[in-house]
Protein backbone atom coordinates (compact mmCIF):
# COMPACT_ATOMS: atom_id res chain seq x y z
CA UNK A 1 0.00 0.00 0.00
CA UNK A 2 1.05 3.79 -0.67
CA UNK A 3 2.39 5.31 2.31
CA UNK A 4 0.18 8.29 2.03
CA UNK A 5 -2.66 6.25 2.53
CA UNK A 6 -0.82 4.56 5.99
CA UNK A 7 0.20 8.08 7.20
CA UNK A 8 -3.73 8.62 7.22
CA UNK A 9 -4.47 5.99 8.99
CA UNK A 10 -1.92 5.86 11.48
CA UNK A 11 -2.22 9.77 11.82
CA UNK A 12 -5.78 9.20 13.13
CA UNK A 13 -4.49 6.79 16.16
CA UNK A 14 -1.49 8.30 17.37
CA UNK A 15 -3.01 10.66 19.90
CA UNK A 16 -5.01 7.77 21.51
CA UNK A 17 -1.93 5.49 21.25
CA UNK A 18 0.47 7.90 23.11
CA UNK A 19 -2.77 9.02 25.70
CA UNK A 20 -3.06 4.98 26.69
CA UNK A 21 0.58 4.69 26.96
CA UNK A 22 1.02 7.12 29.65
CA UNK A 23 -2.51 6.40 31.11
CA UNK A 24 -0.87 3.35 32.54
CA UNK A 25 2.24 4.73 33.93
CA UNK A 26 4.60 8.05 34.69
CA UNK A 27 6.57 7.91 31.55
CA UNK A 28 8.95 10.11 28.71
CA UNK A 29 9.54 10.50 25.77
CA UNK A 30 12.52 8.14 24.63
CA UNK A 31 10.69 5.40 26.88
CA UNK A 32 7.29 6.49 24.90
CA UNK A 33 8.83 6.14 21.41
CA UNK A 34 10.65 2.93 22.39
CA UNK A 35 7.30 1.23 23.53
CA UNK A 36 5.68 2.00 20.64
CA UNK A 37 7.83 0.54 18.39
CA UNK A 38 8.21 -2.72 20.64
CA UNK A 39 4.28 -2.82 20.82
CA UNK A 40 3.46 -1.89 17.66
CA UNK A 41 4.41 -4.60 15.49
CA UNK A 42 5.13 -4.02 11.98
CA UNK A 43 2.54 -0.98 11.95
CA UNK A 44 4.44 0.83 14.30
CA UNK A 45 8.06 -0.44 14.69
CA UNK A 46 9.78 2.71 12.66
CA UNK A 47 8.05 5.11 14.47
CA UNK A 48 9.81 8.29 14.51
CA UNK A 49 11.29 10.66 17.52
CA UNK A 50 10.06 13.22 14.62
CA UNK A 51 6.36 11.77 14.44
CA UNK A 52 6.16 11.15 18.63
CA UNK A 53 7.64 14.47 19.76
CA UNK A 54 5.46 16.87 18.11
CA UNK A 55 2.62 15.16 19.51
CA UNK A 56 3.45 15.16 23.26
CA UNK A 57 4.05 18.84 22.87
CA UNK A 58 0.31 19.17 20.89
CA UNK A 59 -1.19 17.50 23.52
CA UNK A 60 0.38 19.30 26.55
CA UNK A 61 -0.83 22.91 24.80
CA UNK A 62 -4.25 20.97 24.49
CA UNK A 63 -3.90 20.32 28.38
CA UNK A 64 -4.18 16.61 28.27
CA UNK A 65 -0.97 15.48 29.27
CA UNK A 66 0.89 17.31 31.99
CA UNK A 67 5.01 16.61 33.07
CA UNK A 68 7.63 17.20 35.38
CA UNK A 69 11.65 18.24 35.08
CA UNK A 70 13.61 15.39 36.30
CA UNK A 71 17.61 16.12 35.70
CA UNK A 72 18.97 13.03 33.78
CA UNK A 73 21.62 10.94 35.81
CA UNK A 74 23.52 10.32 31.96
CA UNK A 75 24.36 13.81 30.41
CA UNK A 76 23.42 16.26 32.61
CA UNK A 77 20.74 17.11 30.81
CA UNK A 78 16.39 16.99 32.17
CA UNK A 79 13.97 14.69 31.13
CA UNK A 80 9.77 15.63 31.05
CA UNK A 81 8.22 12.59 32.69
CA UNK A 82 4.33 12.60 31.71
CA UNK A 83 1.30 11.59 33.20
CA UNK A 84 -1.89 12.02 32.17
CA UNK A 85 -4.29 15.26 33.43
CA UNK A 86 -8.16 15.01 34.18
CA UNK A 87 -9.35 15.98 31.27
CA UNK A 88 -6.71 13.86 29.36
CA UNK A 89 -8.31 10.59 31.08
CA UNK A 90 -12.00 12.10 30.46
CA UNK A 91 -10.63 12.24 26.70
CA UNK A 92 -9.13 9.20 26.62
CA UNK A 93 -11.96 7.52 27.41
CA UNK A 94 -14.23 9.24 25.14
CA UNK A 95 -12.24 8.38 22.05
CA UNK A 96 -11.81 4.75 23.57
CA UNK A 97 -15.50 4.71 23.17
CA UNK A 98 -15.15 6.52 19.33
CA UNK A 99 -12.90 4.13 18.56
CA UNK A 100 -15.02 0.99 19.18
CA UNK A 101 -18.07 2.36 17.50
CA UNK A 102 -15.37 3.65 14.79
CA UNK A 103 -14.11 0.07 14.07
CA UNK A 104 -18.25 -1.41 14.08
CA UNK A 105 -18.65 1.30 11.96
CA UNK A 106 -15.85 0.85 9.05
CA UNK A 107 -16.43 -3.31 9.32
CA UNK A 108 -19.46 -2.77 8.47
CA UNK A 109 -18.57 -1.01 5.22
CA UNK A 110 -15.84 -3.89 4.51
CA UNK A 111 -18.59 -6.12 5.23
CA UNK A 112 -20.17 -4.41 2.44
CA UNK A 113 -23.55 -4.90 4.86
CA UNK A 114 -23.81 -1.03 6.75
CA UNK B 1 23.87 19.57 9.20
CA UNK B 2 24.79 18.80 13.07
CA UNK B 3 22.54 19.15 16.31
CA UNK B 4 23.12 22.87 16.84
CA UNK B 5 22.52 24.04 13.31
CA UNK B 6 19.41 21.85 13.29
CA UNK B 7 17.82 23.03 16.99
CA UNK B 8 19.20 27.02 15.20
CA UNK B 9 17.56 26.01 11.91
CA UNK B 10 14.47 24.95 13.45
CA UNK B 11 14.33 27.62 15.57
CA UNK B 12 14.19 29.85 12.40
CA UNK B 13 11.04 28.13 11.35
CA UNK B 14 9.35 29.00 14.96
CA UNK B 15 5.84 31.79 15.37
CA UNK B 16 5.11 31.57 18.72
CA UNK B 17 6.18 33.00 21.88
CA UNK B 18 9.80 32.87 23.10
CA UNK B 19 9.54 31.01 26.30
CA UNK B 20 7.65 28.73 23.76
CA UNK B 21 10.50 28.54 21.19
CA UNK B 22 12.65 28.14 24.71
CA UNK B 23 10.53 25.15 25.50
CA UNK B 24 10.97 23.54 22.08
CA UNK B 25 14.92 24.13 21.98
CA UNK B 26 14.45 22.64 25.67
CA UNK B 27 13.12 19.81 23.97
CA UNK B 28 14.99 19.31 21.06
CA UNK B 29 17.83 19.17 23.36
CA UNK B 30 16.52 16.12 25.25
CA UNK B 31 16.00 14.53 22.54
CA UNK B 32 19.52 14.25 20.99
CA UNK B 33 20.63 13.54 24.57
CA UNK B 34 18.00 10.36 25.00
CA UNK B 35 19.26 9.77 21.21
CA UNK B 36 23.10 9.67 22.60
CA UNK B 37 22.25 7.81 25.35
CA UNK B 38 21.27 5.25 23.00
CA UNK B 39 23.44 4.53 20.50
CA UNK B 40 22.19 7.33 17.76
CA UNK B 41 24.34 9.75 16.17
CA UNK B 42 23.46 12.89 15.41
CA UNK B 43 22.55 12.31 11.42
CA UNK B 44 20.56 9.70 12.82
CA UNK B 45 18.10 11.66 15.06
CA UNK B 46 18.38 13.88 12.74
CA UNK B 47 16.96 11.88 9.82
CA UNK B 48 14.38 10.28 12.58
CA UNK B 49 13.65 14.04 13.37
CA UNK B 50 12.68 15.46 9.64
CA UNK B 51 13.28 19.10 7.88
CA UNK B 52 13.21 21.60 10.52
CA UNK B 53 10.38 23.24 8.91
CA UNK B 54 8.16 19.97 9.10
CA UNK B 55 8.99 19.25 12.46
CA UNK B 56 8.30 23.38 13.54
CA UNK B 57 4.61 22.84 11.51
CA UNK B 58 4.44 19.43 12.77
CA UNK B 59 4.70 21.21 16.36
CA UNK B 60 1.94 23.35 15.18
CA UNK B 61 3.91 26.68 15.47
CA UNK B 62 5.43 26.95 11.76
CA UNK B 63 5.15 29.70 10.45
CA UNK B 64 3.43 30.13 7.71
CA UNK B 65 5.49 31.25 4.91
CA UNK B 66 9.16 30.56 4.17
CA UNK B 67 11.62 33.09 5.28
CA UNK B 68 12.80 34.91 1.74
CA UNK B 69 15.42 33.58 0.00
CA UNK B 70 18.75 35.34 -0.54
CA UNK B 71 18.52 36.38 -4.14
CA UNK B 72 14.49 37.25 -3.83
CA UNK B 73 15.73 39.50 -0.66
CA UNK B 74 18.26 41.44 -3.44
CA UNK B 75 15.28 41.82 -5.76
CA UNK B 76 12.62 42.85 -3.53
CA UNK B 77 15.17 45.77 -2.56
CA UNK B 78 15.89 46.66 -6.18
CA UNK B 79 12.31 46.91 -7.17
CA UNK B 80 11.59 48.92 -3.61
CA UNK B 81 14.04 51.22 -4.74
CA UNK B 82 13.37 51.28 -8.25
CA UNK B 83 9.23 51.59 -8.11
CA UNK B 84 9.90 54.72 -5.69
CA UNK B 85 12.27 56.17 -7.66
CA UNK B 86 10.33 55.66 -10.83
CA UNK B 87 7.31 57.43 -8.86
CA UNK B 88 9.00 60.11 -7.95
CA UNK B 89 10.18 60.88 -11.31
CA UNK B 90 6.97 60.36 -12.93
CA UNK B 91 5.95 63.13 -10.56
CA UNK B 92 8.93 65.44 -11.70
CA UNK B 93 7.86 64.94 -14.89
CA UNK B 94 3.87 65.82 -14.34
CA UNK B 95 5.18 68.24 -12.71
CA UNK B 96 7.27 70.35 -15.22
CA UNK B 97 4.71 69.19 -18.22
CA UNK B 98 3.89 71.62 -20.76
CA UNK B 99 0.30 73.34 -20.50
CA UNK B 100 -1.27 71.89 -24.54
CA UNK B 101 -1.21 75.63 -25.54
CA UNK B 102 1.60 76.47 -24.94
CA UNK B 103 3.16 76.37 -28.54
CA UNK B 104 1.01 77.77 -31.15
CA UNK B 105 -0.38 80.99 -28.86
CA UNK B 106 2.76 83.64 -29.32
CA UNK B 107 2.18 86.43 -31.75
CA UNK B 108 6.10 86.24 -32.68
CA UNK B 109 8.49 83.17 -33.63
CA UNK B 110 10.24 82.16 -30.29
CA UNK B 111 13.74 80.76 -29.60
CA UNK B 112 12.44 77.95 -27.78
CA UNK B 113 13.35 74.80 -29.12
CA UNK B 114 12.15 71.32 -27.84
CA UNK B 115 14.72 69.15 -27.05
CA UNK B 116 12.71 66.04 -26.05
CA UNK B 117 10.45 65.38 -29.09
CA UNK B 118 10.46 61.24 -28.64
CA UNK B 119 6.55 60.21 -29.13
CA UNK B 120 6.42 58.39 -25.97
CA UNK B 121 5.69 60.68 -22.97
CA UNK B 122 8.08 60.94 -19.92
CA UNK B 123 5.42 60.30 -17.96
CA UNK B 124 4.08 57.62 -19.14
CA UNK B 125 7.49 55.80 -19.16
CA UNK B 126 8.27 56.38 -15.65
CA UNK B 127 4.51 55.37 -14.71
CA UNK B 128 4.51 52.27 -16.62
CA UNK B 129 7.88 51.28 -15.32
CA UNK B 130 6.37 51.95 -11.11
CA UNK B 131 3.49 49.94 -12.27
CA UNK B 132 5.38 47.20 -13.38
CA UNK B 133 7.89 47.79 -10.11
CA UNK B 134 4.72 47.57 -7.80
CA UNK B 135 3.38 44.12 -9.61
CA UNK B 136 6.59 42.27 -9.12
CA UNK B 137 7.06 43.30 -5.77
CA UNK B 138 3.52 42.18 -4.64
CA UNK B 139 4.04 39.22 -7.10
CA UNK B 140 7.49 38.87 -4.82
CA UNK B 141 5.97 39.23 -1.26
CA UNK B 142 3.22 36.88 -2.08
CA UNK B 143 2.40 34.43 0.24
CA UNK B 144 2.99 30.95 -0.49
CA UNK B 145 0.30 28.69 -0.32
CA UNK B 146 0.40 25.82 2.24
Amino acid sequence: MEEKYIQQFKKGAYEMILLSLIAQKETYGYEILTEIQKQGGEIFAFAKEGTIYPILYRLTKAGLIQYRLVPAKANGGEKKYYSLTGEGKDMLEKMKNFWENYKDCVDGFMKGDA
Amino acid sequence: MNRETYIRKVKKQLDCSVKEKEEIVRDLQEIFDSGKEHGKSESQIIKQLGKPQAYAQALGCGRQTMPLSGKRKVAVVFLAVGGLFCLYALGESLRFRMPKNAIGGGDAMTMIVLQNSSPVNSSEIFGGLAVICMVALVFLLRKKKK
